[in-house]
């Protein structure tokens, strides 16, 4: 009989045990789920912050070729005036024909400055919206023709 | 022994993971100041108009006061204009790389975060 008492404390107490372990375990795999599924997410955030970086990059990269081609093509424009002024002999020209050479510096101080009015953003005038090629726009930056046209704001009958 | 060994001993601890993307506010900046550029005339003097020129500007009751340039420096005063167009140019690419950057990045971060709710 006392066996037997004993025995049904054993018992108890084992399934008691087996009881505790059983709820125990299922509470633990039920947060190592969890967790999983958390890093899983956490993972796929990763991969897309990298693919974000790795996009950035590349416009970056984009960006600096872009203004590398800019700068080429400032400094070539820059260089024309030079060029220009290599082939003329400005004190010559004054003695041949103060009045023409006047009249050219005049023309070309008019149209340096303008060239600064429409790189600060003025409008165009109606002689540059209807200018039918880039000399015709300004002889100083004909380079800013194309840039007005590729926006739509010359007239259309213009042409190269 | 056999809990311990089977790493039974403590409970795993719950991840929390928090991650909220936060509206960046949007930068407005005013335009620059449109340039209206003063007019000014250049006067061409050589040996043979330097008194008409004179006599042209006492008929016009103006004082004889003459800023010179000689030949070499007027080159030079274009080129230094030149110079300082191009900078403007420069600046203003720098600018617009600037701002295509941080539209596509703005752009690519919204896209994320799209996906993101999708998923």
């Amino acid at each position: 009989m006392r066996l037997a008492g004993i025995l049904l404390v054993v018992i108890m107490v084992m399934g008691g045990i087996g009881y505790w372990y059983y709820t125990d375990t299922q509470a633990r795999m039920a947060i190592l789920q969890d967790n999983n599924a958390k890093l899983n997410i956490a993972v796929e955030t990763n991969e897309a912050a990298l693919e974000s970086l790795q996009a950035d990059y590349a416009t970056a990269q984009n960006e600096i070729s872009s203004l590398n081609a800019a700068y080429t093509s400032i400094r070539r424009q820059n260089q024309v005036l030079a060029d220009k002024l290599q082939e003329i002999d400005l004190t010559a020209a004054a003695i041949a024909n103060a009045e023409s050479i006047e009249r050219a510096v005049n023309r070309g101080t008019l149209n340096a400055g303008r060239c600064f009015e429409l790189l600060s953003g003025a409008e165009l005038n109606e002689k540059e919206r209807n200018a039918e090629n880039d000399i015709a726009f300004n002889k100083e930056c004909p380079w800013l023709y194309d840039d007005y046209r590729a926006r739509g704001l010359l007239n259309e009958t213009s042409t190269d | 022994m056999i809990i311990v060994l089977a790493a039974c001993s403590t409970k795993p601890v719950p991840i929390e993971i928090s991650s909220k993307p936060i509206e960046k506010p949007t930068l407005v900046l005013p335009p620059v100041d449109e340039i209206n550029m003063r007019k000014l005339e250049w006067i061409v003097i050589n040996e043979e108009n330097v008194d008409a020129v004179i006599a042209q500007l006492a008929a016009s009751g103006k004082p004889f006061a003459i800023y010179g340039l000689t030949g070499d420096g007027y080159a030079a005063l274009g080129l230094n204009f030149s110079d300082i167009r191009a900078l403007v140019q420069q600046q203003q690419a720098i600018i617009a790389a600037y701002e295509g950057y941080y539209q596509q990045a703005e752009q690519a971060m919204d896209n994320a975060v799209t996906q993101d709710k999708e998923e």
